[in-house]
């Protein structure tokens, strides 16, 4: 079996500046009009020379809506932000992780204050993206007042923003409501919301 | 062998009608500087908010976007939405 060594390979026809650059050791470029385009790596990962470049899926041509350009994961810190004084909380759980995929975040998480400082209703804060419109997610309250006759499945993180109420609901009927601060209470959440 | 861990403030994007920052901070871990893994971590700075402990990348941004004019509109837009039916 023969070998041809070479670091460039590009179109013959045309203005030959589109091809393969291989002059980087373990590493494939593959480059349109002389310039990088996609590198794939000694780890075999394959990554774009713009964060604004992705992969169509379902179409034969360019189209933004079937374009995946964004994949991200992460962690995020929740928080406690009284409608009314904001304040500051103690915690004793605090953790949040993220998936983010095109414009849709997916997220869990975990807190518990043993101490807040604010007043007003309960704000959950701290989420990691803004979301573009109002949405609702699904809670487990413990050790949080919610008033005679009332349970909290959801919250909701509002449009604009990266928090929103805690809300609870009457068993027997009648209109949702924000739920006031209590100085300890624990929440865990998982959700998804789309991002501006 | 040096095992190096940078925090770096990787990217600042100014979203929404309220000009919110949203901050990605990247966790590096570096073996003799060639990079072992990348973790990140996000946050929002909404208008009004405490900037005290943010680097002063953000603080410029905080002073650009954040105008009195923007803190009054994000809080008119939350004291709406408090007000509105959840």
């Amino acid at each position: 079996m023969s070998t041809i060594k070479t670091d460039n390979i590009v179109n013959r026809t045309g203005d030959q500046d589109s091809g393969l650059d291989l002059g980087t050791n373990d590493t494939i470029k593959f480059k349109i009009a002389n310039s990088t385009k996609w590198t794939l790596n000694s780890s075999g990962n394959l990554f774009p020379s713009s964060a604004s470049q992705g992969i169509c899926f379902g179409v034969t041509s360019d189209t933004a809506s079937n374009r995946l350009d964004d994949y991200e994961e992460g962690t995020w810190t929740p928080v406690i932000v009284a409608s009314s004084t904001a304040g500051s909380g103690t915690y004793s759980t605090q953790r949040g992780t993220y998936t983010k995929i095109g414009r849709t975040v997916t997220f869990e998480f975990a807190l518990t204050w043993t101490n807040h400082s604010g007043s007003g209703y309960i704000y959950i804060g701290g989420f990691p993206f803004n979301s573009a419109n109002q949405s609702y997610y699904l809670v487990q309250t413990e050790q949080i007042s919610l008033g005679a006759d009332k349970v909290s499945f959801t919250a909701r993180i509002a449009a604009s923003s990266n928090q929103g109420f805690l809300i609870n609901s009457p068993t027997s009927g009648g209109d949702r409501a924000a739920i006031a601060l209590d100085t300890t209470g624990s929440v865990n959440g998982s959700g998804t919301y789309q991002t501006s | 062998m040096a095992i190096t861990k940078e925090n770096v403030e990787d990217r600042h994007e100014i979203v929404g009608l309220y000009k919110h920052i949203q901050i990605r901070t990247a966790t590096i871990i570096k073996e003799d500087g060639v990079e072992l893994s990348r973790t990140y971590h996000r946050h929002v700075i909404a208008p009004g908010d405490d900037v005290s402990s943010e680097s002063d990348e953000v603080k410029k941004l905080v002073a650009l976007y954040h105008t009195d004019e923007m803190k009054k509109s994000w809080s008119d837009f939350k004291n709406a939405q408090a007000e509105a039916r959840l």
